[in-house]
């Protein structure tokens, strides 16, 4: 290993269909594209041919972790799964799930960055990890149960310390629509069918080794001083939700919502959040509660506590006890998770008896947890329930369905938003029973085609969020505008990126807003206030550029795109400034490579040009501008007629779009015609045999 | 004697921190009462050594600030805990509520944009019943002074308010239901 630290120094590759197991050295073959992400693309470029189906023997599912993977790095808790993406339609091109939890740090002790499983296994088996002890091992008495026995099962074999990632049921009947989860809520979106196609149950995982630290370790210490002292609360909101004495500033839709008076008031006895002033590490933990930001106010009498991943005091998993749902319901009263995990089992429903923040929406999230979180079924960024709910009220699944099978299903109980409704739904998801089951399970893009539905229809259609390719926009044009809607056109899933909205609903006024990105980017004008945006302009592609490369180099080191880059911060004697150098620094620290910011956003194109190459091989197309960076006309339609670039309207214009495509792909130095990177642009990272191999096929400019 | 004056001041230093980690300003007749609670001072009398030990004391204890009201009136805060802009909104909170409100709103209409929900008025500092907070916006409907200050209402019902000297109408709406609805839907 040329690197001092960081790296745990091994690849592991497991090949299910021979049983053979074997390591390679981390280093040598991947440093230039650090881990995580960077080692999954890397790895399916090499190693799966394009024409490869993800449930075929021959696609690799790959869990990479990076450098900063078990350090002392705040937030440094992620795992990158990379494969061919089952849900992505019309043919399935490579993505990535990203899991929380403690599984990245236990690989790293164990000795491992990645772990290549490779193959099918002839019945079902789980992977031990324990440090060089490997073992495959028969799961058939794991096999149809769920994900939370698996757990314990295996929890019990390996011991306390050892984190287990696992699917469920939806996984083994190879459900598109299935997760990977870790640490019992922690999950993977997307991947648990391909585990499921290779009779995969669990990988767990246990280290006794450490981390070796390359740089001088005061340094290390001031390093991530420095990050800890930067951090604002989950999704890095700088400022309050409410005004707080120390605070300046405050802003509604901040998830920092600690505040003198709010507690978490299941915990024993209850624990109040305090102020929290940003100049006390020690009360970093209390300053999020997700289950309080997305279920309402209610949820604060039901808080336990935050529950965090490995290196991470943000503790945005926030676990929640509701009593009522034991006897109700049959499940724990104890739940934990965060986002939309949370209010999962909410999102099926219209309306609730008792309100849409009442007590029978919050049991609904319980339940939904409950069984989602062990079925291990994926919502794709909300998009499966919005999907339902509009086949349900539109009467397309009265249309569409046999008359005894709609009729198996309660829906008196569903209209009247009740939570028992979940029971009849999300099994018979898992276990593909039934047409509406099986093809909910298939993932948008599939569903619609198996319908005959015009993706079209849902293309036009602002209330379902639907993007492209079967899958949801995430933080696009509500989120910095052309920025967010361009960067929602580069991945072959939800786009995943956080870079650019955690500074833009950071809640900083907006001159400082603008000062920072002038800093950044060049130029105040790369962003404009929320829903009153100007025309396109060089420094929002910068924005976007910039935006992108953050998220795959997080992606790729372990550090959580859900909080960084640390681009703001709540420290006003900073004048409110992050460190737009911390992941190099950390980095640089961590591995003895040193490298500034600059050079390492060049390894980060590196990681971000390959997956674009991997999408164009695979699609193998040249137009990949018009056939797959696109928009769905909803982004392009205000509900009430409001001209472009009015305050109060965040749809765009279609020819500042395209200008801003041009400008997009003019930084990256790709053709604006086709949307294909250069030769140059491969080149300049190191890419070349990349380019060679496209030329060859025809697919360079 | 010295002895006694030199034991007055960090109590005093601790008496401002305190109150401002508790989110408060505090008076100098507040300081003087608790000093005398604590036996530092007596009641009769010395008044005039405190005000030279605040003198002091504000000179040279850099994150001890004075705020004063309408009428002239101090209050003593430590930056080191209450933020300049928190000590201005309890300073108003005391004197005029209804321009306090207003000035809100205005200030949030224009440095960010942004409509801000009633219930920000109900909690602290601001601490306001909804009696006065009903009173005020009447008060704001029927005075000129304050024809800018405007409402809108989100789907899921809540009020907000917003300056129209600085935001249109259909940007306050759109707004107010981001941040009440829309931002949680997706996050």
């Amino acid at each position: 290993m040329s690197g001092k630290g960081g790296w745990a120094g091994k690849v592991l590759r497991v090949n299910l269909s021979t049983g053979k197991i074997s390591t390679e050295p981390t280093v040598d073959r991947f440093k230039d594209f650090l881990g995580g992400t960077g080692i999954g693309y890397k790895v399916i470029w090499d190693e799966v041919p394009p024409e490869t189906k993800p449930f075929d023997a021959a696609n690799k599912i790959i869990f990479g972790v990076g450098p900063l993977a078990g350090t002392g790095a705040p937030c440094n808790g992620r795992t990158a799964i990379t494969s061919l993406w089952p849900t992505c339609w019309p043919v399935p091109l490579v993505a990535s799930g990203h899991m929380g939890g403690h599984f990245a740090a236990q690989l790293k002790y164990a000795g491992y960055d990645a772990i290549i499983i490779e193959g099918q296994a002839d019945s079902p088996v789980w992977l031990s990890i324990s440090d060089s002890e490997v073992k495959i091992k028969d799961a058939r008495h794991l096999w149809g149960e769920g994900i939370r026995r698996a757990t314990i099962a295996i929890s019990q074999e390996m011991g306390p310390e050892a984190s287990v990632a696992a699917i469920g049921q939806a996984g083994e009947n190879l459900v598109p629509m299935s997760v990977i989860i870790n640490s019992y809520s922690h999950s993977a979106g997307g991947l648990g069918a391909v585990m499921g196609s290779k009779k995969l149950k669990a990988i767990g995982v246990r280290g006794s080794r450490s981390i070796a630290i390359a740089g001088p370790k005061d340094e290390w210490e001031k390093a991530v001083k420095l990050h800890l002292s930067l951090l604002g609360a989950n999704n890095q909101h700088v400022v309050p939700s409410s005004p707080q004495p120390w605070a300046e500033y405050y802003s509604r839709g901040s998830r920092w919502v600690a505040s003198r008076g709010r507690k978490w008031g299941a915990a024993a006895p209850p624990i109040e959040t305090g102020t929290c002033d940003p100049h006390d590490p020690n009360r970093i933990a209390f300053r999020t509660n997700n289950a309080a930001y997305f279920l309402g106010e209610m949820a604060w009498k039901y808080t336990v506590r935050g529950n965090s991943c490995f290196g991470c005091p943000i503790s945005c998993h926030t676990l929640i006890k509701v009593p009522s749902v034991s006897a109700k319901y049959g499940i724990s009263e104890i739940g934990q998770n965060t986002c939309s995990g949370l209010t999962f089992g909410k999102s099926f429903f219209k309306t609730f008896p008792d309100g849409n923040q009442g007590e029978i929406s919050i049991e609904a999230c319980m339940v939904g947890m409950s069984l989602a979180d062990d079925l291990g079924i994926w919502c794709n960024y909300g998009q499966l329930q919005r999907d339902f709910k509009k086949l349900y009220y539109d009467g397309i699944l009265k249309e569409k369905l046999e008359k005894t099978e709609f009729e198996s299903y309660s829906w008196n109980i569903y209209e009247a938003g009740n939570p028992v409704f979940l029971f009849e739904l999300l099994p018979r998801i898992a276990a593909k029973d039934g047409e509406l089951a099986s093809v909910l399970g298939l993932g948008t893009g599939y569903m619609l085609e198996q319908w005959g539905i015009e993706e079209e229809e849902w293309k036009k259609n602002l209330d379902l969020r639907y993007w492209k390719m079967g899958h949801p926009k995430h933080h696009a044009n509500e989120d910095a505008g052309q920025c967010g809607a361009i960067m929602n056109t580069q991945y072959n899933r939800d786009v995943q990126c956080h870079s650019h909205t955690n500074f833009i609903r950071n809640g900083l006024p907006l001159d400082i807003q603008k000062r920072l990105a002038k800093e950044i980017w060049g130029s105040a004008d790369a962003i404009d206030a929320v829903a009153a945006y100007t025309p396109m302009n060089i420094y929002k592609a910068k924005m976007a550029k910039w935006s992108l490369l953050r998220k795959e180099l997080h992606d790729s080191l372990s550090l959580c795109n859900w909080m960084g880059p640390v681009a703001a911060s709540p420290l006003k004697e900073r004048g409110y400034r992050g460190d737009d150098s911390l992941e190099s620094l950390l980095y640089s620290l961590a591995t003895g490579d040193k490298k500034g910011r600059v050079e390492l956003d060049q390894v980060a194109e590196r990681i971000f040009l390959l997956h674009r190459a991997l999408t164009i091989r695979e699609m193998g197309q040249r137009q990949i501008r018009t056939l797959h960076d696109t928009m769905p006309e909803w982004v392009f339609v205000d509900p009430l007629g409001k001209p472009p670039f009015t305050p109060g309207t965040i749809h765009m214009d279609k020819e500042d779009i395209r200008k801003g495509l041009d400008m997009f792909y003019q930084e990256l130095d790709w053709d604006c015609s086709s949307g294909l990177p250069k030769r140059d642009a491969y080149k300049k990272v190191g890419l070349s045999d990349v380019a060679a191999e496209l030329a060859k096929k025809g697919l360079l400019p | 004697m010295k002895e006694k004056e030199l034991s007055i001041r960090p109590a005093v230093v601790r008496i401002i921190r305190s109150q401002s980690e508790a989110g408060t300003l505090v008076s100098p007749e507040e300081i003087r009462d608790v000093l005398i609670r604590e036996g530092l001072l007596s009641p009769e009398g010395e008044s005039h050594k405190l005000k030279d030990i605040m003198e002091e004391l504000i000179k040279e204890e850099k994150d001890i600030k004075i705020i004063v009201d309408r009428v002239g009136k101090q209050y003593y805060y430590s930056v080191r805990h209450l933020n300049e802009a928190y000590a201005i909104i309890l300073l108003k909170r005391n004197d005029n509520v209804l321009k306090l409100m207003a000035e809100t709103v205005r200030e949030n209409s224009e440095i960010y944009p942004r409509p801000v929900p009633l219930d920000l008025f109900m909690n602290p500092p601001f601490s306001m019943s909804l009696e006065e907070i009903s009173a005020c916006r009447k008060k704001m409907a029927e005075s000129k002074e304050y024809s800018d200050i405007a409402s809108t209402i989100t789907s899921a019902g809540t009020t907000f308010l917003y300056s129209t000297l600085y935001m249109k109408t259909l940007h306050a709406e759109y707004l107010a239901e981001w941040l009440d609805v829309g931002q949680s839907e997706n996050p």
